[in-house]
């Protein structure tokens, strides 16, 4: 129980020195106009970033562990595309990708 | 008024999340008592160290019975990717003062994605807006988690392939970034450094190091012409401060 208690502070205190980190820097002084024109790029950078790496490393399509969420991500896109509404997007494509696995796994 | 416009726009602009969390917490909470633990561990952890992915890691770390140091050490470096977050919001933070400090607590990738896509409504405090996506995904979180704890106890069947969620969510909130930025370039190097990162034989660093190197480039890329979306977004949100 002690132990726990010590190990999820430590955690927590890891995460947020992480989410932390900008503001303990900037909070007197103003960060300068580059960083500001960087920064606003970064949201789009990361988001590819963690769709590439919450896909299979693999490229080979006759497997169904890498086809199925390949499909998973087309549908998202496309629903997205069509109908412009989030829910749509990631409940129709999760239901695809859920569907997918309970036929071809 | 002004703050149940704000909540009732939160409440729709957070609904993606509200899946997302719901069914990645459910599964959280099923693993965390399926490794032994008891269900009340699974809101502790969401009500503190709210993180999904290092949650998910907090319960290996703590079973493999590793020191305390080695854990703070993973942790930190699976949360680095959010160093770069606060400097997307500070702007947009700088003026709070009554939640900032709750705001900055509970930036989880989530969060951050949609405090930087969606504007707060017109007309509604910006601070309060912020304040509710917060503290509505951090809800859904620890719900999500309670839910998958419990029922994890009973029912042995887990949804598979309900934490596509996750992934689908990704998706729709790069492809939002896409329509806002109107501009490649950030995308390719989103794409290109993890690629680069598995040729090179880094797969268990992809995410970590692709993160750190695409937004370093973003420092890089020149102001480009075809921002068209951009300056009225920073007006809008100038404005609404």
């Amino acid at each position: 129980m002690f132990r726990m208690i010590i190990a999820i502070a430590v955690m927590t205190l890891a995460t947020q020195l992480t989410r932390a980190f900008p503001f303990l820097l900037f909070s007197r002084r103003e960060p300068p106009q580059w960083l500001l024109d960087g920064a606003r790029l970064i949201p789009g950078a990361v988001m590819t970033v963690l769709v590439v790496t919450s896909m299979p490393r693999s490229l080979d399509l006759a497997e169904a562990s890498v086809w199925i969420p390949w499909a998973g991500v087309a549908a998202v896109s496309i629903l997205h595309i069509m109908f412009k509404h989030p829910l749509v997007s990631i409940f129709g494509g999760t239901g695809v990708y859920m569907m997918l696995l309970h036929f071809f796994v | 008024m002004s703050r149940k416009k704000a909540l009732t726009a939160a409440l729709k602009a957070s609904s993606p999340v509200f899946f997302g969390y719901i069914s990645i917490g459910f599964a959280y909470g099923f693993l965390l008592v399926k490794s032994g633990f008891e269900w009340y561990w699974a809101p502790v952890m969401s009500l503190t160290i709210f993180a999904g992915a290092a949650q998910f890691m907090a319960i290996s770390l703590i079973n493999q019975n590793k020191s305390f140091i080695e854990m703070g050490l993973a942790i930190f470096l699976l949360n680095a990717r959010h160093m770069v977050y606060g400097f997307s919001v500070l702007e947009r933070y700088a003026p709070f003062k009554r939640f900032k400090k709750y705001l900055i607590f509970g930036l989880t990738d989530e969060t951050y994605a949609l405090i930087t896509t969606i504007k707060p409504p017109e007309g509604a405090d910006p601070e309060f807006f912020d304040f509710c996506i917060t503290a509505l995904n951090q809800s859904y979180w620890t719900l999500g988690g309670i839910l998958g704890a419990l029922l994890g106890t009973i029912i042995s069947w887990n949804a598979p392939g309900l934490d596509f969620a996750l992934t689908a969510l990704f998706v729709v909130l790069m492809i939002e970034q896409i329509r806002t930025l109107k501009r490649p370039a950030p995308f390719l190097l989103g794409l290109a450094a993890p690629v680069l990162l598995y040729l090179t034989g880094l797969t268990e660093q992809a995410l970590f190091l692709g993160i750190v190197i695409s937004s370093a480039g973003c420092f890089f890329m020149k102001k480009s012409g075809t921002d068209a979306g951009e300056p009225e977004t920073v007006a809008q949100e100038k404005a609404d401060v």
